[in-house]
């Protein structure tokens, strides 16, 4: 973990073209991003909303921003509380909701958000978006170090949100609320906690990307955002902490560093790797990683490692 | 009085499922509440911890209405209880089970536990202490890195109740404990249960195995959805009403 | 004003599709909308390029759906054991190929299927495009029919057990596995349907999947999860609503107004109007 985030810090120096960097800002984004829906998920909630979440965050920051001139250090944190309170407040509802109803439910109302939101007017740009959103920075370097200490310290808030007693709660929760009201656990309150700390990244990583692009659009922000997000973290691993970044770095990075010219051919690509995961690793591809470090082990005779049914991974596996 | 409970009602539609039941249990006691299949007995239960809405009535728990209360809040005011089938946390290990059944005593704040003070530091070592004595206690210590769906149906129930006693109850709702039992693990469950009384626990029993009788100070039976009757143990044994609900009216001789 | 009738009969008859699958298979079929989309091109397809006449082409188009339909129950859904998260992969998957394939190929181009039947009728004061009135009398019949299929046949009877209790009616003797690959080939064939009248009112583009299984959510939410019937009524109450009301309301006010009710009725009744618990 170490070694990959001092040669992620050292980058900016080695690579030259700055759209290999506008990939690693893109990644950075998607990896809180995504994580923040896995964040939702150990709750036992399959947030299909989590575009919408990133959008309500990119616009509460950009509104202010192109008409009221407010400071671009204002709006991101803006976005990221805007983001925590539309969460907390669809939560409460929503926390009566399972599995498939919520899914549902919850990929109806990124719909209604985001038409909500187009819906008002000049103020938001309606479908072709709000341009003129202040940048932060002239130089691409400097948003590459701004969303890599977002990208950190989110990581590192999430990670110890999951692996403390608030991460057991929520896992309780997931498996049986019954059980965890009986030992003072409450599923609705949980619940609504996990959705508001995950959408409180979400939405600050969406106020910084829509900076970053000065625009506010619409299509960066809906079904569609939050299908690639889906993919994200089902092929990288709904059940480990890394699994989002390692299908960030398996859908985004690698296809736009090494495979730009497959372009129109690359969702072929990308269904069938969805279809491999799907039918042979149902715990993605740190699944896949966590079976063959156990097989290891297991053959070098040291007896296997006692299992970590948290999903601990620990932190050599390969991240992002 | 520990537990008071008065006209408790409930209907599903139309179907009346408990009417009118009354129920007390004093501090210390252990009360068994017996009664055919299908008599209500777990619906009563669900209507005491709020998982089910009362339809009528009142539940007082040390002086408190908890009629209308969440089922967490209920565990929080000192409630515990096992459930008759999945009690547990498929996922997690048997101590985790039981690690994480420890929400309120000792409590740490969201803060703590984000952060990782020191007082959560501590009291994460504490809980961990106390969940190995409790599995001791259940005689489950030997499981304790398993994943909890692998264990064998007594030692599920077992867990049930580890889990319950985490939490601390001045009260423990135990729903069938020894339904699916064999003879030996059903003796351990009854003198599992007659040490937690002697720790102080008070013990609200429901089963329709009659073997639980020679625990109980005090039985009340219910069928369809009201009571029959309430005594001791010996006086309910011979009650005439009891052996009809149980065997059909036929056996009344 | 018959566009409009038309469209809530699509929109019933995707619902219908839908609930086939979320009931009797218990998946959330994201896909449904890119096999919508599908069928329209598809039956485009066979109109325009193949030169076949509209009466060969719709039912060929509704038959290789539901086709499909087995085939994807058979070998991408019964395999992933209605596991949540491996079930939304597939669909995942399976709806980006498709609407790449169509996009890539058809998808810059303006395409609409072109009407089976030339000419108006006058139906009182009105002239009404005559394929249309037609498209309106199969959906209703189709409607009908599907709706007896559930109540009457004994196919029916048996999706009903499987709805209500999978394990039950599997001890009762119900192969569940025949009743997938009909639920399958059923809600497939019906949302090819809908596509084709979809095609044959606007124009094509490879994107109309999404927003009408958006409108199917809709529908399925508010009927209830596990009721056939209701989606019916609530579809032709939906469509009278969307029908009636932009006459005096500005459409995106009408929207608005459904969804804030959908997403009310989740908070009140999360079962639905005719859902039961």
């Amino acid at each position: 973990m170490g070694v990959v985030m001092i040669v992620l810090a050292l980058l900016p120096l080695a690579i030259s073209g700055s759209y290999y960097m506008h990939v690693l800002i893109l990644a950075f984004v998607y990896v809180v991003v995504s994580s923040g829906f896995r964040t939702i998920s150990i709750s036992g909630q399959f947030n299909i909303a989590q575009g919408a979440f990133m959008g309500v965050g990119a616009y509460a920051a950009a509104i202010p921003a192109v008409w009221l001139h407010w400071s671009p250090w204002v709006t991101i944190p803006l976005g990221a509380v805007a983001a925590t309170v539309v969460g907390s407040i669809i939560a409460y509802p929503f926390a009566r909701l399972r599995t498939v109803y919520y899914a549902m439910g919850t990929l109806f109302l990124g719909y209604v958000i985001m038409n909500l939101i187009t819906a008002g007017g000049k103020t938001t740009g309606m479908s072709t978006g709000l341009g003129g959103v202040q940048p932060l920075f002239s130089n691409r370097t400097h948003y590459y170090y701004l969303a890599f200490g977002l990208m950190v310290v989110s990581m590192a808030c999430m990670y110890r949100f999951e692996f403390s007693r608030i991460g057991v709660r929520m896992k309780a929760v997931a498996q049986s609320h019954q059980v965890a009201a009986s030992v003072g656990i409450g599923e609705r309150r949980n619940r609504i906690l996990a959705v508001a700390f995950g959408s409180f990244f979400t939405g600050l990583l969406g106020a910084f990307y829509c900076h970053y692009q000065g625009v506010a659009s619409p299509s960066s922000y809906g079904l569609g955002a939050t299908l690639l997000i889906i993919m994200y973290v089902l092929v990288g691993g709904l059940n480990s902490f890394w699994g989002p970044s390692v299908g960030v770095l398996i859908l985004l990075v690698i296809p736009e560093f090494y495979f730009r010219d497959l372009k129109g051919d690359l969702p072929y690509v990308t269904a069938a790797i969805l279809l491999i995961i799907a039918f042979t690793l149902p715990d993605g591809i740190v699944g896949l990683v966590n079976l063959v470090k156990n097989r290891i082990v297991k053959r070098l005779g040291r007896g296997g490692l006692p299992q970590q049914p948290e999903g601990e991974v620990r932190a050599d596996a390969p991240g992002d | 009085m520990l537990l008071e409970i008065k006209g408790l009602t409930k209907r599903f539609g139309g179907l009346k499922a408990v009417g009118d039941f009354d129920i007390h249990v004093d501090e210390g006691e252990i009360v068994g509440l017996i009664g055919p299949n299908g008599a209500g007995k777990s619906t009563v239960f669900n209507l005491i911890t709020g998982v089910l809405p009362v339809t009528s009535g009142t539940n007082m728990f040390r002086d408190r209405d908890i009629t209308r209360s969440q089922p967490d809040q209920v565990a929080a005011l000192g409630i515990g209880r096992t459930f008759q089938l999945n009690p547990l946390f498929p996922e997690f290990t048997v101590l985790q089970n039981v690690t994480s059944s420890f929400q309120l005593h000792p409590c740490s704040s969201l803060f703590d536990i984000f952060f990782g003070t020191p007082k959560y530091r501590r009291n994460e070592r504490f809980i961990r202490e106390k969940a190995h004595e409790i599995l001791s206690l259940v005689g489950l210590s030997k499981e304790a890195n398993d994943l909890a769906r692998n264990l064998a149906h007594g030692h599920q129930k077992m867990l049930g109740v580890a889990r319950a006693l985490a939490t601390k109850p001045t009260l423990l709702l135990l729903d069938e404990p020894l339904a699916g039992m064999n003879p030996s693990e059903i003796q351990y469950s009854l003198d599992a249960i007659r040490g937690m009384r002697d720790n102080g626990i008070t013990v609200l029993i429901v089963e329709h195995n009659m073997q639980i009788l020679s625990l109980c100070d005090r039985v009340v039976v219910i069928s369809f959805g009201e009571k029959i009757c309430e005594g001791l143990p010996s006086e309910v044994r011979a009650n005439s009403e009891v052996i009809s609900a149980y065997f059909g009216a036929d056996y009344v001789c | 004003m018959i566009n409009v009738v038309l469209l809530g009969v699509v929109y019933i008859l995707m619902g219908m599709g839908f609930a086939f699958i979320l009931n009797l298979l218990g998946i959330f079929n994201l896909a449904h909308g890119a096999i919508f989309m599908s069928a329209s091109y598809g039956c485009y397809l066979l109109v325009v390029r193949l030169g076949l006449p509209g009466f060969v082409a719709f039912p060929l188009t509704v038959l290789v759906a539901a086709a499909f339909g087995v085939v994807v129950e058979r070998f991408l859904f019964r395999p992933m054991k209605a596991d949540f998260n491996r079930t939304m992969m597939v669909c995942i998957a399976l709806s980006t190929v498709l609407v790449t394939t169509f996009n890539r190929f058809l998808g810059t181009k303006v395409l609409a299927i072109p009407p089976f039947i030339e000419g108006t009728t006058g139906i009182g004061p009105y002239k009404v495009q005559t394929d249309r009135i037609l498209a309106f009398c199969i959906g209703v019949v189709i409607l009908v029919a599907i709706i007896l299929f559930v109540d009457r046949s004994r196919w029916g009877a048996q999706m009903q057990a499987v709805t209500q209790n999978r394990e039950g009616a599997a001890l009762q003797g119900v192969r569940f596995s025949r009743v997938a690959a009909i639920a399958c080939a059923v809600g497939f064939g019906l949302a090819a349907i809908a596509g084709v009248f979809m095609g044959s009112l606007y124009n094509l583009t490879p994107f109309m999947g999404d927003i009408t299984l958006i409108k199917v959510l809709m529908l399925v939410i508010l009927a209830g999860v596990g009721s056939f019937n209701g989606i019916f009524y609530v579809g032709g109450l939906l469509g009278v609503l969307y029908g009636a009301l932009p006459v005096v309301l500005n459409g995106a006010v009408v929207d608005a107004a459904a969804s804030i009710m959908v997403l009310a009725l989740l908070v009140i009744r999360p079962q639905g109007f005719f859902g039961h618990e």
